[in-house]
């Protein structure tokens, strides 16, 4: 029995229908922190989330912004691989809200969004609802099992994608640790578009190196269902050559189909593969709170956005950004922590022209992400997107997007410094 | 020519009404994509990474075109500063100039009396604290594995600057004590 029930019910029981009024029933917790001025309400706080939060502070310190998050704390996908072979600890990526609350008060709610009103303009969370002027969502990403036989709710717990860091990165770092030498860990890649492209083959490279310094005779299956490596290719691969022969075995074109949890088997479209550990990263779509208040058109799985403003193409005034915008209709971007965070600066300052009644403006966006191969050399990929007027999508400039022209110990330093970079962008 | 300054000024005011209050323009706005890196208004916390806030506008632009063009070896700045035009390079450089330095969190330990290290040379274009000025960077505080790489590409010939032909060939110990000299605590 869900409050409002209890209400109704209790209400009725007692005869006091009156006392509450009509009113009463369609209250569900209550209004909290109740709107004074213009108020903008950011919900997610993930790169692309907790940077739009500190720049609508930065751009105006006397705007009413609601940072809501479900997590009590942010912990990092980047870098997530290396608590996976124990070259850092979580303690390393996880980091508090408390700067962004203290430092440029914003108030931080850390509950959970149930529902969302692009009408009334509220967002029920599990704390009560918050009115906003406007939204800015930062869903992130969630993951679709349908497609795969036997990845009911236990084997969904058995076999963790560790893609979103938190408890399936520390169940990946203790079931590799616990695996005997010899045996083998399958990870499977869906297809694209995923979080973080390169994410997976980073994952690859390190968890081969510890198989290689820990675990004599056991290797790394890699069941990709794309046609090739997906981010940098010849880098990776590169890598698996030089480092990992035999180590990674590489099966492209292999989508998984089944999985047999008893026998801890996959079976893929090119064959089937046993794993003590079986990392299964599904194919994925927007994260739910883009599914709520009608916002996801029917039968599609990222958010449709205007390319200028990311405001949503369904509903005025809430602005969607990250993972979860749709690359068919923005233009195509990869879905990593950098873009989010720029795409949050930018729906920052179109969010701002907009509650003054002005246009939006023009969307500046980038892309850096380095990969480390082993605990010291790193690779990266780089991008910068920019508005069409002409096309109303945001496009890459060709020249200034590419990869590094090899792998280097400067540039594992230089991915130790990015991480340094974006946190502190993102939270201090 | 009277008509062209009068329509350069209906221009003027045209572009100021188009600002809107509270939201940054063009120039700080592409800036705010180098902060992913160099961090919020360019005080980078890392030490491979430089402080740009409140560097030199001349010297930004300089190395931004020296990137773009290959003269400077430049890890993903290499490729970074192709996506942007004379004009978007004119406008970045102006507004992470106008930032506020900030000192790199990162010093370099120094337990010593004197720091035995010949910073004439530097002093001449860097100014007496190293300040910089122009298209001469400021290197006081500036994030010590960076000033590292850099005086090592120097030194290696890699990177090309007459100001900087002085220290070619200059061995990595000498060029350890100049980052110690400009970055100590």
């Amino acid at each position: 029995m869900n409050r409002r029930d209890f209400i109704k019910n209790t209400a009725l029981g007692v005869g006091a229908v009156t006392l509450f009024g009509s009113r009463a029933f369609n209250v569900h917790a209550g209004e909290i922190l109740p709107k004074k001025g213009k108020r903008v309400v950011v919900a997610g706080g993930g790169f692309g989330g907790a940077t739009a939060a500190k720049y609508l502070k930065m751009m105006d310190p006397k705007l009413d912004v609601i940072l809501i998050e479900e997590r009590a704390s942010f912990i990092s996908c980047p870098v997530s691989n290396l608590v996976l072979v124990g070259l850092k600890e979580m303690k390393d990526i996880t980091f508090s809200y408390s700067t962004l609350a203290k430092k440029y008060g914003i108030s931080v709610l850390n509950a959970k969004i149930l529902a969302i009103d692009p009408v009334s303009h509220k967002v029920e969370t599990s704390k009560g609802s918050v009115a906003f002027d406007r939204l800015i969502l930062s869903p992130g990403v969630d993951f679709i099992y349908d497609n795969i036989k036997g990845m009911d709710a236990r084997s969904q717990e058995l076999f963790p994608h560790a893609v979103k860091a938190g408890p399936q990165t520390i169940q990946l770092t203790q079931e590799l640790k616990a695996m005997k030498p010899g045996e083998n860990m399958v990870m499977s890649i869906p297809e694209a578009p995923f979080r973080c492209p390169p994410g997976p083959y980073e994952r690859a490279c390190l968890v081969a190196n510890y198989l290689k310094n820990n675990k004599k005779g056991s290797k790394i299956i890699v069941l990709d269902a794309n046609q090739d490596v997906v981010s940098k290719a010849k880098l990776f691969k590169a890598a698996w050559k030089d480092y990992y022969e035999g180590i990674v075995e590489y099966h492209p074109d292999s989508e998984v189909k089944e999985i047999k949890a008893e026998t801890r088997t996959v079976v893929a479209s090119s064959g089937e593969y046993v794993g003590a550990i079986l990392n299964i990263i599904p194919e994925q779509k927007a994260g739910s709170m883009a599914f709520m208040g009608g916002l996801m058109p029917q039968g599609r799985r990222w958010s449709p956005v205007s390319a200028l403003s990311f405001e949503s193409s369904v509903h005025k005034d809430v602005h969607i950004i990250g993972d979860a915008t749709d690359g068919d209709v923005i233009g195509s971007m990869p879905k990593s922590g950098f873009v989010a965070s720029t795409m949050g600066k930018a729906a920052a300052a179109s969010v701002m022209a907009m509650l003054a009644g002005k246009e939006p403006v023009s969307p500046y966006l980038a892309n850096t992400c380095y990969s480390m191969v082993n605990e010291r050399e790193a690779i990266y990929v780089t991008g910068v997107f920019e508005y069409d007027p002409q096309t109303k999508k945001i496009a890459g400039k060709k020249a200034a997007g590419g990869v590094s022209p090899e792998r280097s110990v400067l540039l594992g330093h230089q991915a130790e410094d990015w991480a340094k970079g974006i946190w502190s962008d993102t939270l201090g | 020519m009277q008509g062209r300054v009068f329509m350069a000024v209906v221009f003027l005011l045209y572009a100021a009404s188009m600002a809107i209050a509270g939201v940054p323009g063009d120039g700080e706005r592409l800036a705010e994509t180098c902060t992913g890196c160099h961090g919020t208004k360019g005080a980078s916390p890392g030490n491979y990474i430089p402080v740009i806030g409140g560097q030199h506008a001349g010297y930004l632009k300089k190395s931004l075109v020296e990137y773009r063009d290959g003269l400077r070896p430049g890890g993903v700045m290499a490729n970074l500063a192709k996506g942007y035009s004379d004009g978007q390079i004119d406008d970045i450089s102006k507004a992470v100039a106008s930032w506020k330095w900030k000192n790199s969190p990162i010093k370099s330990a120094f337990k010593g009396k004197k720091l035995a290290v010949e910073t004439e040379s530097c002093v001449a274009c860097h100014g007496k604290k190293g300040e910089g000025s122009a298209d001469t960077p400021r290197i006081t505080g500036q994030s010590p594995g960076y000033l590292k790489v850099v005086l090592q590409e120097f030194s290696d010939g890699k990177r090309k600057s007459p100001e900087m032909e002085l220290i070619k060939g200059v061995a990595a110990t000498e060029l350890d004590k100049l980052v110690i000299f400009y970055t100590r605590k």
